[in-house]
């Protein structure tokens, strides 16, 4: 038995399952039309910009501080101390005596008179202060009084050089 | 039906569900092995919808065909998980349960039903919207998002596939 398009149409239509059904009832497609739209996910939020807002604030919450606060000073502090230390010596009133003849002598500075500090290196001679460039300068030593001012060099032959240095610009 | 952009997710679905859940659900009868089946698989489509509304194309004729596409997609599901065999085993079985009162044609009318569930999801898809909705290739292209030689091919396969168990059935 040959089927054509037509018949098989025909069957097709006669046996479609939706022709006899009345469709959804009213309570079925309520029920589901709630079921589907209460299933839509909230919206989330992205957190993102509210944590970049609450951590600009933050910075600038803790740079504010920083900047208002007494101790801001701090970091401005390095810069003033050389100045100071250069203002104390005229207060000190007593020169530091030249410390004894020694193969190695000790610096005193001014502001700390009971700190003595080692400047001259044996195996590393450099000098520390130079005032003036000097072409036997294997070691050298400042002192620094409260007002005059030592030099000394040791050349390598031995010869021990003193050069004391007054605030009123004599040198002897 | 106009898609303004300042409609919310649910108002969207709710214009989508009101307009297109009838069209659906006779499709979905057109597919499903029965009417529970038909109206959990019309459910599950717009369920899909509502958990990812930004999955759904703007605009009526788009938002219904990707409707379609996913109770199509929805069938192929269940169509892989039933085997074809169980399928129109019991849906002959329904048929044979009370023979008296089965006419002529409510036999005609499950075999064809049997012969239709032995089809892929696509091509039942295919005859369902072609054959018996009368729509044309172009529309029923668009609906399922394939191009329309694929539909005549599909339609040229389910004919002769059809017309073949139906000839084997009343042997």
């Amino acid at each position: 038995m040959n089927m054509n398009d037509e018949r098989l149409r025909d069957l097709l239509r006669q046996a479609d399952p939706a022709a006899g059904d009345p469709g959804l009832a009213s309570e079925e497609v309520q029920a589901m039309r709630r079921a589907v739209l209460t299933s839509i996910p909230e919206p989330r939020r992205s957190w993102i910009p509210i944590a970049a807002l609450a951590g600009s604030v933050l910075a600038a919450l803790i740079l504010a501080l920083t900047l208002l606060s007494p101790d801001a000073e701090g970091p401005a502090a390095p810069p003033r101390q050389p100045a100071r230390i250069a203002e104390k010596p005229k207060a000190a009133p007593a020169p530091v005596p030249v410390p004894p003849p020694a193969p190695e002598p000790a610096v005193q500075e001014p502001e700390k008179p009971r700190e003595t500090r080692a400047l001259r290196k044996k195996p590393k001679p450099e000098p520390e202060v130079t005032p003036e460039p000097a072409p036997i300068l294997p070691e050298a030593e400042t002192t620094i009084a409260a007002e005059t001012r030592q030099i000394q060099f040791s050349t390598p032959g031995g010869t021990r050089i003193i050069w004391v240095l007054s605030s009123d610009g004599a040198s002897h | 039906m106009d898609q303004r952009p300042s409609l919310t997710a649910t108002e969207r679905l709710a214009r989508l569900f009101d307009a297109h859940h009838e069209r659906l659900f006779r499709l979905a009868l057109r597919l499903a092995a029965d009417r529970e089946e038909a109206r959990d698989l019309v459910q599950e489509a717009f369920l899909r919808a509502a958990r990812k509304p930004s999955a759904v194309p703007d605009g009526d004729q788009s938002g219904e065909a990707w409707l379609v596409r996913t109770l199509v997609n929805l069938c192929k599901d269940r169509f892989r998980r039933v085997s074809v065999r169980t399928r129109v085993h019991s849906s002959m079985k329904a048929s044979e349960r009370d023979p008296r009162r089965i006419e002529d044609e409510a036999v005609a009318r499950a075999s064809v039903r049997a012969a239709l569930g032995r089809l892929s999801p696509r091509r039942r898809a295919v005859i369902a919207l072609h054959e018996i909705e009368g729509a044309p290739v172009r529309e029923v292209a668009r609906l399922l998002g394939i191009s329309e030689v694929t539909v005549r091919w599909h339609l040229l396969s389910a004919r002769r596939e059809l017309a073949g168990l139906l000839l084997e059935d009343r042997r």
